[in-house]
């Protein structure tokens, strides 16, 4: 037997290693199964340790709390001996605006860092250094890593700190400007979100640490906690919640006794603030009173005066009338006179030209008198000279005589021709002439010089011509002589005549002259008289003309009294207006400065009333991403809880099958070492350590793999949203032995079986071939409308089908299996992003929402908040309130958002709420409330049943369900106004503005943001596009875990149907052979083998589709949290990508075994049955 | 020409390291119309040549020719259209598709056939006009050797290749095999060929072709075959 035995396992050595593509395949789909099982389930706990292995080296705090005002020393020394708190870190926290030198300013979370909390390990939330260095002098600052942080902030880049409100930042911290001396990851920030502000846009960009002493504030006002023992529990733990929730409750009482305290001193001082105020407008009043009395009282002056003016003008206007009309009559009179004048003056005047005329003719006529005698006396002057001539005539001619003597004397006188004349005879000869006739003298002298011998002669010639000319002369004047003496003797008698007539003349001209005398006399009398007329005439118009200027003058002197009392007047006016926008601006100047003190006073009033009434208190829960990284565990978890299950099963079954057909090949060998005497024990040993080695090995390297792979892809998928620096990925045990035990128990049992009922058979069963399993007809031929429409192949393919059943059950699941596990994965994926889509575009229509703190007029505070803004298309006003909601006597509470329109009817421009399944509208009626789906779901209510609620006032009240609305997020209840008034008895209270946006291109939701945040009444935005966005992608990473499963799911349809197909045409190699021989080309053996497994896998898509749906609806109900419900449906495409990606590896595999089935020796037709 | 002749086939088979000559230069006719049996002891390569005549496998050197045409140079695709138009082949376990009846084995062929045999008249000429909607299962070994012969005479082949239609069944019914294959033989002047260890076989037969070692040991011309009844084993 020992030899035997030692054959028996060699035999199973060789039997593995023969099959080893069997072997191996079951190896390798227990691989995939384990490994995906075992991985995707390791993954919760994984992302939890890597979270809590961080979260304890970081000492994260346990509770933060926040006090606006800040903790007094008493407040720290009470939060120290708390029992149950481990350590107390104080520190300081103020978010502020930083501004890069490349001038982006975002909001910033500047906390305190305190190097010597952080001594040895100890501290809390302690920084985890990822570049630089820790601030060491002031002015250095760590940056939290994070979206939010500018790029250009790299280590050593300065940053100045601006701060939006009056006081600058060195209100706040010694220094303004900080160095940027490293950058951390706190696990305060798990993910990108930094938190909420009440600066900026609402929220934080990115956290900074600055040194403690760089900080001014009054007091500590954060404090980060410790709770004992916390550091033995994991994180996200129930255990860790339990001991969180005692101290906090302790720190929460505490709180509100010190805020209580401390705003006390706050009333009290604002109290008085309010008394002074009040005194103070009191006086203010008065003192406008007064002037207003002041400026009244100069009016009426003015007024008078203006009356006054008039009356003096009237009257001075009146009496310049009457003067006028005076002097009138007197310019009348004035112009007659100067008539009269005028009429003497012409009559003067013709007497006066008539003696002018008379006076004319005497003047002309003495003229001719005088004339005529001046002629007369010129005719004697004449006459006279006349005489004279005569006379001188008369000498001349006896002158002559005389010379002539003379000269015929000296002719005479003369020697003869040529006697000698001596010089003296000569001289005495010229004096002689001389005395004659000088000129002829002078001619002899300087003509005839004495020298010349002609002397004499010539001499003679000379004297002779002068002698001729001489008596020529004598007889001319002896006749010119005797005619003057007659002309004188005519003209003397001319000028007798002449004189007797003048005579005459003279006489007439003398009673004429007498005659004009008298006349001028009486001329000279009328002219005098005029002279006076004419002079009393001028006296009296000059006196008009007086009188008129005088009256101009005065009239003059009106005017200008009258305009400078205008003047005065209009002057007085202005002076008046001016003192009236005097007074005016003094008074709005001093009424908007009571009501800037009363706003004050209100605003201090105010924010005493919104100082929180306590600490605020937050769990780990408060920092931004913790809870969420919890959640996306969760979630993973929950996958893993239900689809890697499937996926092994599907894997187990596969084997199963493997196994099976395995024992069934080695019948003979089963039934020969039966013969042989072998134990069934020992017989089917060989299968079960077969089975048990694939599945072991398969196993342990599925796991091994397993438990590294999944855990870090998923890990490095979240890390792009996670700032965990750690990524554990430990062995499960429990995980490893769950997988390892459901893998070998499958694989070995299903060995075991089929073993055991092979070996129930005798050994000579066992040797004969195993009769082939009968032929039979099936149910369908019964069905001739169906049956006879089939062609024989057909018939064949459908016969075959159902001949074995096993096959085709095995087929139809496998292949039903990795069908629903593909539809799975994208229905996930389609659950998880029906959430925005639908949440966002069908569910919520609106764009944003607004809430408001006022007092009073909500409409109108919003009309103003979003009314005036252009980017805003509609908007409506509602009541918006956080309520918490329960069945009647349930435990179970939830947190919803209540929501009351002010228009019930408009509430459909922003919220389209209908039941899911009907897509029936769900109007807000007075009959009841409508909720949301998951929140019904939680409750478990539905229509017509009662819920609770509690508002933030804490007043309960009962609703009824009216209607049960599709929706994702979060959980909303919607009244309308009627039914809050009838459960609530009193008015809805809005604070809320729900609008929608222009669809805009350009729209920039940060502006957007701000400018709304600018107005002080608006206390929260919430933009859906942004909200969307933050969603999409905290959602985006299960995106990338579904495309796994998917991949997963791809990987084991693959090899499920390959498997399978081997499997399916081992079985039937015989047929196969057989009709190769009978002659079927390739494509008609193929196409009989594979129209079977095409209707295999179309049955095994449509179960799988069906088993898809369930699986999913299954998934999807473990993985959902509290608040989010997921889509319930698939999208017809997943349906499409399921279906197709299962038919494409059904085709792949076919091609692959297409060529099998090319490879099946027609040989084997020959060979006897096995 | 003789119908089926094959000359100088060599068919080598390389398992492993050494190579077998499974069929070494074998040489035979056989003429239209007759009835030869292939004999010889397990190993002695008649299988081999069944295979290659029956177009199910290649030969590395010689050629057969049937009806004229060189089969051993067929493509694989070529050889696939000669069984499915020229051959028909009777297995020694029958081979019938469990799952189809009687009638549906034959009209498994006659369904590929260019022109097949009227599949009724077939089952009548075999015998089981009356069990033609049966199943393998529920039919005796010599019926189910009945409606393979049946399948292969349907088709209405040009050689009828038998590998040992006796070897599972009884002494009586393996008789009754051969009569029908012998009627047929001269009824219809089908050749056949069976290929057999069962020498006694072998007074039936026209031709005779005992094989040893893959090469021919002797090749007989029966002028006189027996009719079935005249043998015995």
């Amino acid at each position: 037997m020992v030899m035997a035995k030692q054959s028996f396992y060699k035999e199973l050595v060789r039997s593995i290693w023969q099959s080893r593509g069997r072997f191996f395949s079951v190896m390798a789909i227990i691989f995939l199964g384990v490994s995906f099982f075992a991985g995707i389930n390791a993954t919760e706990p994984d992302m939890v340790l890597s979270a809590d292995k961080y979260f304890k080296e970081q000492h994260l705090s346990d509770l933060r709390i926040f006090s606006p005002l800040g903790f007094a020393q008493q407040d720290l020394t009470a939060l120290e001996q708390l029992s149950k708190v481990a350590t107390v870190q104080k520190g300081y926290s103020k978010d502020l605006f930083f501004t890069t030198a490349a001038g982006t300013t975002s909001v910033v979370k500047l906390m305190s860092y305190e190097p010597s909390n952080f001594t040895e390990q100890n501290g809390v939330n302690i920084p985890y250094l990822v570049a630089g260095r820790f601030p060491e002098k002031s002015g250095e600052i760590l940056l939290v890593t994070g979206i939010g942080v500018p790029p250009e902030l790299e280590l050593d880049s300065t940053i100045t700190v601006t701060v939006s409100d009056e006081n600058g930042p060195l209100e706040y911290l010694t220094t303004a400007q900080f160095t940027v001396v490293g950058s951390i990851i706190s696990p305060l920030y798990v993910t990108y979100e930094r938190g909420q502000t009440n600066i900026g846009d609402g929220s934080v960009a990115y956290a900074a640490y600055a040194l403690e002493k760089d900080f001014k504030l009054a007091a500590y006002n954060e404090a980060y906690l410790l709770v004992q023992d916390t550091d033995k529990e994991q994180a996200y733990s129930t255990a860790y919640e339990h001991l969180i929730a005692p101290p906090q409750a302790a720190v929460e009482a505490l709180g509100r006794q010190a805020v209580l305290r401390d705003t006390k001193e706050l009333r009290e001082k604002l109290e008085e603030g309010k008394q002074t105020f009040l005194a103070e407008k009191q006086l203010a009043e008065e003192k406008l009173a007064a002037g207003q009395k002041k400026l009244d009282e100069a009016e009426e002056e003015l007024i008078n005066g203006e009356a006054l003016l008039k009356e003096q003008e009237e009257r001075y206007t009146k009496e310049i009338a009457a003067a006028k009309v005076e002097l009138t009559v007197g310019k009348e009179a004035l112009e007659q006179g100067k008539l009269k004048y005028f009429d003497g003056y012409t009559a003067w005047l013709e007497g006066y030209n008539q003696y002018q005329d008379g006076k004319a003719a005497l003047l002309e006529a003495k003229a001719e008198l005088d004339d005529a005698k001046v002629r007369l006396e010129a005719g004697e002057r004449e006459l006279a000279a006349a005489r004279s001539e005569l006379e001188d005539a008369r000498q001349q001619l006896v002158y002559l005589q005389d010379t002539l003597v003379v000269l015929r004397e000296i002719e005479a006188s003369l020697p003869d021709s040529d006697s000698e004349l001596t010089e003296e005879e000569y001289r005495d000869l010229i004096t002689r002439l001389e005395q004659v006739s000088p000129e002829l003298a002078r001619l002899i002298e300087s003509s005839f010089d004495y020298n010349d011998p002609n002397l004499i002669n010539s001499l003679r010639s000379a004297l002779q011509t002068a002698i001729t000319e001489l008596e020529n002369q004598y007889e001319t004047g002896q006749k010119q002589l005797l005619e003057g003496e007659q002309q004188l003797a005519a003209a003397e008698k001319t000028l007798q005549d002449n004189k007797k007539l003048y005579d005459e003349a003279w006489q007439a001209y003398q009673p004429g002259v007498r005659e004009l005398e008298a006349s001028k006399v009486e001329i000279d009398q009328a002219k005098a008289k005029l002279e006076r007329a004419r002079q009393e005439i001028e006296r009296n118009s000059a006196k008009l003309w007086q009188g008129e200027r005088e009256l101009l003058a005065a009239e003059a002197e009106l005017q200008t009294s009258l305009a400078t009392g205008i003047q005065e007047l209009e002057a007085g006016k202005i002076e008046l207006a001016a003192g009236r926008e005097t007074f005016a601006r003094e008074k709005e100047e001093a009424l908007l400065k009571i009501a800037e003190a009363e706003a004050e006073i209100k605003e201090a009033e105010r924010q005493l009333l919104e100082l929180p009434k306590e600490w605020f208190v937050y769990t780990r829960d408060g920092n931004p991403g913790y809870a969420g990284y919890g959640d996306d565990a969760a979630r993973v978890g929950a996958v893993a809880k239900i689809f890697p299950l499937f996926f092994f099963l599907v894997a187990a079954l596969v084997c199963l099958t493997t196994m099976t057909r395995m024992i069934e090949e080695e019948r003979m060998q089963i039934g020969t070492l039966k013969a042989l005497g072998y134990g069934t024990w020992l017989i089917s040993s060989k299968y079960l350590v077969y089975a048990f080695l694939a599945s072991l090995v398969g196993s342990v390297l599925g796991f091994t793999i397993g438990f590294q792979l999944f855990p870090r892809v998923i890990m490095t998928i979240y890390g792009a949203m996670y700032d965990i620096p750690y990524l554990l990925s430990p062995f499960h045990l429990n995980y490893a032995l769950i997988s390892l035990a459901i893998a070998i128990s499958t694989t070995v049992v299903a060995a075991l079986a089929a073993s055991l009922a092979t070996l129930q058979s005798t050994p000579a069963q066992l040797m004969q071939p195993k009769a082939p399993k009968p032929g039979k007809r099936i149910f369908l031929e019964r069905l001739p409308f169906f049956w006879e429409r089939l062609n024989f192949i057909q018939k064949v393919t459908v016969r075959n089908i159902f001949r074995y059943k096993k096959r085709f059950f095995m087929t139809v699941l496998g292949i039903a299996g990795c069908t629903a596990l593909l539809l799975t994965g994208y229905g996930i994926r389609d659950s998880v992003n029906v959430i925005t889509e639908k949440q966002f575009d069908q569910i919520f229509l609106y764009d944003g929402m607004v809430i408001i703190d006022v007092e009073a007029d909500a409409e109108a505070e919003l009309a103003q908040i979003l009314g005036t803004k252009r980017e805003v298309d509609t908007y409506t006003d509602a009541l918006m309130e956080v309520v918490t909601v329960s069945q009647e006597q349930g435990t179970h509470n939830y947190e919803a958002n209540l929501m009351i329109p002010a228009d019930e009817r408009r509430l459909t421009d922003y919220f389209d709420l209908h039941e899911r399944q009907t897509a029936a509208p769900l109007p807000l009626t007075k009959e009841g409330a409508v909720v949301t789906e998951k929140l019904a779901q939680l409750l478990d209510v539905a229509v017509g049943d009662v819920l609770v609620y509690q508002d933030t006032d804490n007043r309960t009240y009962q609703i009824t369900i009216a209607g049960i609305a599709e929706n994702y997020l979060a959980h909303h209840i919607f009244m309308s106004r009627e039914y809050f008034e009838t459960v609530t008895l009193r008015e809805p209270h809005y604070n809320a503005g729900i609008f929608t946006l222009h669809a805009a291109d350009n729209f920039n939701d940060q502006q957007f943001r701000e400018s709304l945040l600018n107005d002080d009444a608006v206390v929260g935005i919430t933009l859906a596009s942004i909200f969307q966005t933050n969603f999409r992608d905290t959602l985006a990473s299960l995106d990338y875990v579904v495309l796994i499963l998917i991949l997963a799911a791809g990987a084991l349809a693959f090899v499920v149907l390959y498997n399978l197909t081997n499997i399916n045409i081992t079985e039937r190699l015989r047929e196969i052979a057989t009709i190769k021989v009978l002659g079927f080309r390739d494509r008609e053996v193929s196409s009989y083998v594979y129209r079977e497994n095409m209707i295999l896998s179309f049955f095994g898509t449509l179960l799988g589709l069906v088993l898809g749906c369930i699986l999913h609806k299954f998934v999807m109900e473990t993985m959902e949290v509290d608040n989010i419900m997921f889509g319930k449906s698939i999208m017809p495409f997943s349906f499409l990508y399921a279906v197709l990606l299962t038919m494409f590896f059904s085709i792949l595999v076919n091609f692959i075994m297409y060529f099998r089935l090319k490879q099946v020796d027609m040989v084997e037709s020959l060979k006897s049955v096995e | 020409m003789a119908f089926v002749e094959l000359h100088k086939v060599v068919k080598r088979y390389q398992m492993g390291e050494v190579t077998i000559t499974a069929v070494d230069e074998v040489e035979f006719a056989i003429e239209k119309g007759d009835f030869a049996v292939v004999v010889g002891a397990s190993g002695a390569g008649k299988t081999t040549v069944l295979n290659l005549l029956g177009g199910m496998d290649k030969l590395d050197e010689g050629s057969i020719i049937v009806d004229g045409r060189e089969i051993s140079q067929y493509s694989k695709k070529m050889l696939t259209e000669y069984r499915r138009y020229d051959i028909g082949f009777v297995f020694q376990f029958y081979n019938l598709i469990q799952n189809l009846t009687a009638k549906e084995n034959v009209e498994l062929a006659t369904q590929i056939s260019q022109n097949p045999l009227a599949v009724e008249t077939v089952l009548a000429l075999v015998g089981l006009q009356d069990r033609m909607n049966n199943f393998p299962s529920q039919l005796s070994g010599g019926e189910q050797q009945r409606v393979a012969i049946a399948r292969a005479l349907a088709k209405n082949p040009k050689l009828l290749l038998c590998d040992e239609p006796t070897g599972a069944l009884d002494y009586q019914t393996g008789k009754a095999i051969l009569k029908l294959l012998q009627d047929t033989c001269r009824q219809r002047g089908m050749t056949v060929i069976i290929i057999t260890h069962n020498s006694a076989i072998q007074g039936m037969a026209d031709k005779i072709i005992k094989m040893q070692s893959g090469k021919v040991a002797e090749f007989i011309v029966n002028e006189h075959p027996l009719p079935v009844e005249g043998i015995e084993w």
